[in-house]
């Protein structure tokens, strides 16, 4: 006996019987096995990252590398499926695209952080400062703040329901004009071009850096979908709770 | 251990390993604090039904 | 649509303490810089382009609550919806009639304010017309920034949170624009093209966004 057949109520009436039950159903199954992936992946990943030989120019501070690029690859794929949720929720007004698109949001945020954490970690050795304004830092700056204003968007509605579109459009937006910020900040690292050249560029890649790499980014990856799918049942079982409890305050 | 860089490479693992576990155990812990609620509140439902 | 565009500068002008108030905000970021960074004219005027970008950035970013007021407190976005135009235009026109009230008096500022920051005739000249080009921009972005919290009650801030990302290749190229202008060997024209080619992508789909917006919060 489901909630679902109790709950005709809400602005969203599309929270048809079958969609979110079917979603939690696959969710139970497949978060066991996207755990056991990732936490495979990232054995195999982390035990070949510390078994790379140590970089010519960079010795064993390459091994930031497998840690920082996973994660600033990890920060642009969100926003993708972010934006694909954003489709979804504009173009077919499908709740489970809501759902996956507030979901990812604070997830991108984190790989953003840690892409701009690690990236400051690596370049205190190799260029001596803490911070470089360069074009890929500053990019994936650029993308943390949209990130945090999404957040922050997601949050100021009272009623989770209305910020779908809001949200939706806006990540659409911005999907739109990524492509030229990351333009323009190209350009005006050229026109400001330090004296020392990015090093935060991949070294030169012979398969002992590239598969611990890939090894990591698939690690990543499975961990992303891995809390995505966690992270959105718990907000179909928000909606049950608060639905239920819209449910109760009418009966009396 | 890992050169003189260790000081740099020991915090980049130990962040990213922070963020990402401390992020898996909030996910975690929220799914078993509705996961209950829910129950109970279920439960409650088939009580005053019956 | 000329009736529109009409209707809604009336508008604007009639709460026309928004453009003031922009142009005020200008004011007090042009003045702030010299106690920040000293007297120094040399200084000052080397760094001008970039206060004056900056001063009208925020101002233009701060008057972007304003876009849809009107319509949140008298409850008359519905209106806007139903009236039958193409929603872009409708929207495409009142972003254009915001930009008027708001954007246009910072860049008729520029002048004053160069001076007062002992930017040469050329250079205030190139970054009046990198403003004239480039803050359009900003109100067609901020329509669907305005678009997406008009029902927030205090949604100035998070409007300007959310733009701002959207509008710093605005700022690039407008300060490489005026750059281009001033130092021989950079270019001007194509940083200025691109500038307008932003400009005009954004007119676009700002107002694409918002009628979206809007359209699903009138049905």
């Amino acid at each position: 006996m489901t909630p679902e057949n109790a709950i005709h109520t809400g602005p969203s009436n599309l929270w048809g019987l079958a969609n979110p039950t079917r979603f939690m159903g696959f969710a139970n199954r497949a978060i066991p096995i996207l755990a056991c992936l990732t936490i495979l992946l990232f054995g195999i990943g982390l035990y070949l990252s510390f078994n790379a030989p140590e970089d010519y120019q960079q010795g064993y501070t390459v091994l930031i590398m497998f840690i920082h690029v996973p994660a600033a690859w990890l920060a642009m794929m969100t926003y993708s499926v972010m934006s694909i949720s954003a489709l979804g929720s504009i173009i077919w007004r499908h709740p489970l695209a809501d759902v996956s698109l507030r979901t990812a949001a604070p997830l991108g945020a984190i790989f953003t952080f840690l892409a701009l954490a690690t990236g400051s970690l690596w370049g205190k050795p190799m260029w001596g400062t803490w911070w470089e304004w360069d074009a890929r830092m500053t990019s994936v700056l650029i993308l943390l703040i949209i990130y945090l204003g999404l957040i922050a968007l997601s949050k100021a509605f009272d009623e989770p329901s209305e910020a779908a579109q809001p949200l939706a459009i806006m990540t659409l937006v911005g999907f739109a004009i990524i492509p030229i910020i990351k333009f323009s900040v190209d350009w005006w690292n050229t026109l400001h071009q330090p004296a020392s050249v990015s090093r935060l560029d991949t070294p030169a890649m012979g398969p002992e850096f590239l598969y611990p790499l890939l090894i990591m980014a698939l690690a990543y990856m499975a961990l992303f979908f891995t809390l995505h799918f966690m992270s959105m049942r718990n907000e179909v079982l928000a909606r049950r709770i608060r639905a239920m409890k819209m449910k109760q305050a009418r009966r009396g | 251990m890992f050169g003189e860089h260790a000081a740099f490479i020991i915090p980049s693992y130990l962040i990213s390993f922070l963020a990402l576990s401390i992020a898996t155990l909030v996910i975690w812990r929220t799914y078993s604090v509705r996961k209950k609620e829910l129950a109970r509140m279920e439960a409650q439902l088939e009580k005053q039904n019956t | 649509m000329v009736a529109l565009l009409k209707r809604e500068v009336q508008i604007a002008w009639r709460s026309g303490g928004g453009a003031l108030t922009g142009v005020l905000f200008f004011l007090a970021v042009v003045t702030v810089f010299p106690f920040a960074v000293g007297p120094d004219t040399k200084l000052l005027s080397h760094l001008a382009p970039a206060i004056l970008w900056i001063g009208a950035l925020l101002a233009s970013l701060l008057g972007l609550d304003r876009m849809f007021a009107q319509e949140r407190e008298d409850g008359s976005l519905d209106v806007l919806v139903m009236q039958g135009h193409p929603l872009m235009a409708v929207f495409f026109v009142k972003a254009f009639a915001h930009w008027l009230m708001s954007g246009l008096p910072l860049v008729l500022a520029t002048p004053l304010f160069g001076i007062m920051l002992n930017l040469s005739p050329l250079g205030i000249g190139a970054t009046m017309v990198t403003l004239l080009a480039g803050t359009p921009a900003i109100s067609f972005i901020g329509a669907a920034g305005a678009s997406v919290a008009v029902k927030l009650p205090r949604g100035g801030m998070l409007i300007s949170v959310l733009v701002l990302p959207l509008v710093i290749p605005v700022l690039v190229f407008g300060i490489a624009a005026i750059t281009g202008a001033l130092q021989d060997p950079a270019p001007f024209t194509a940083p200025f093209l691109l500038l307008c080619a932003i400009t005009l992508f954004t007119s676009v789909l700002g107002p694409l966004a918002a009628s979206v917006m809007l359209r699903h919060s009138a049905d």
